[in-house]
């Protein structure tokens, strides 16, 4: 290595030194209050335990929405069959569907949730919908697994999971 | 048939074939899309099917309301509200008299319905179920927006029903105490000379004008659902 390289790398290192410390000191002190916090922050008051509750459930079916409409575009024929993500997708919203049922905690009855009041004065329809909804899922993605077509057989078993989405909606959800 | 020869029980045409093929289609068209409904989520292709139908008949009905024939025109059937009421009135004490075309109560429940069915089957295709389907415009509109579009089609409904059930109970007074035979004029076009003066008469039912409008509308329908943008949901496929 020349000395004239050596020199250009340590002023290279100097440069990056530099850069690295202009950053730490735009960032916020260690140990203040975190954003949010008791009291009010920028992000408003500290949501209440039913809000979060509302808010976790509602993040749950945001997720099971996003995978699950695409399949609905394949079966309308807005979008094309694609294995790999029908895989994909299918196999997500199974595993969501086993996180519905921890969802709906009495606490979360009240608030701004289109959740009706039936989901708790109904527990056992209610159990039986929400069941409909994780066999349904689970056997469309055990049937993706070896059905990798497009095939009347995947139709019918996404029309399945769609009308267990409908059959909870239909009865447990204000429109 | 030769319409100039006169009919065994002395009927005149009132109702062009247009008018009538609008009417029943639009039956079956309302009935399927409330069918495919019911059916659920998986008949929604069927369900847009009988939106696009709708769609095309009220409108065809709307631009036949101006150029069709004389009592299929808006401008020939439709009174002053004034006139309507006393038409009413006189229909409560027996003493209304038989309408060439429509009656005037009847017209309104026409100018209710029309819009209403528009805007029902408008309003659909940019509907969003919240499972899997979407309306053909919902690219048009954000995803809230779309659920809100669909929460009026929803409660439209219930009107539109209500519109349905008075027509249909109106039609079976005007059968049962007038005796006078709506229903079979709505498929044969004709009603008794009695409540037809002679002039009032349609001798033709202009069936190729209705084909270019019917062509016109399918063809603009199907244009604006071609070039539809693709709904932008939050994680898709494209």
């Amino acid at each position: 290595m020349t000395l004239r390289t050596i020199r250009s790398s340590g002023a290279l290192l100097l440069g990056v030194a530099m850069a690295l410390s202009a950053v730490a000191q735009n960032a916020p002190p260690a140990g203040g209050p975190p954003p949010g916090g008791p009291g009010g922050g920028p992000m408003g008051p500290m949501p209440s335990p039913a809000e979060r509750a509302i808010e976790y459930r509602q993040a749950l079916y945001t997720l099971v929405g996003g995978n699950f409409g695409p399949i609905g575009g394949i079966l309308q024929g807005r979008a094309e069959y694609n294995a790999a993500e029908v895989a994909k997708r299918t196999a997500r919203v199974a595993f969501l569907a086993t996180m519905a049922g921890d969802a709906f905690p009495e606490i979360s009855k009240d608030g701004k949730t289109k959740a009706k009041p039936e989901i708790w004065s109904d527990k056992d329809g209610f159990a039986k919908a929400l069941k409909a909804f994780e066999d349904s899922s689970a056997n469309l993605a055990a049937l993706v697994e070896k059905d990798h077509t497009n095939s009347a057989a995947f139709k019918a078993a996404a029309g399945k999971v769609g009308e267990a989405c409908k059959g909870c909606h239909d009865n447990y959800r204000a429109k | 048939m030769n319409s100039l020869l006169p009919t065994p029980l002395a009927e005149r045409r009132v109702w062009d074939l247009p008018v009538r093929i609008f009417h029943w289609a639009l039956v079956l068209a309302v009935l399927g899309a409330w069918v495919t409904h019911q059916l659920g989520v998986n008949y929604f292709v069927y369900h847009v099917w009988c939106g696009y139908a709708v769609l095309v008949l009220v409108s065809f009905r709307l631009v036949w309301g101006v150029v069709g024939t004389r009592h299929a025109r808006f401008g020939n059937f439709v009174h002053r509200p004034v006139a309507t009421v006393r038409y009413g009135l006189d229909l409560l004490r027996g003493r209304a008299g038989h309408s060439v075309g429509h009656n005037p109560l009847g017209a309104w429940m026409v100018i209710a319905l029309l819009p209403a069915l528009l805007a029902q089957s408008a309003l659909g295709l940019f509907g969003n179920d919240e499972i899997f389907n979407l309306g053909p415009l919902n690219g048009y509109v954000s995803n809230a927006r779309g659920i809100e579009l669909t929460s009026v089609h929803r409660r439209l409904f219930y009107w539109i029903l209500a519109a349905i059930a008075l027509h249909v109970a109106a039609v079976a007074y005007h059968r049962l105490v007038r005796a006078e035979p709506l229903v079979r004029a709505m498929f044969t076009g004709r009603k008794p000379a009695l409540a037809v003066p002679e002039g009032e008469a349609i001798h033709s039912s202009r069936i190729a004008l209705a084909l270019v409008i019917v062509a016109a509308l399918v063809s603009l329908l199907t244009w604006v659902v071609r070039h539809a943008p693709v709904p932008q949901t939050f994680d898709s496929f494209n």
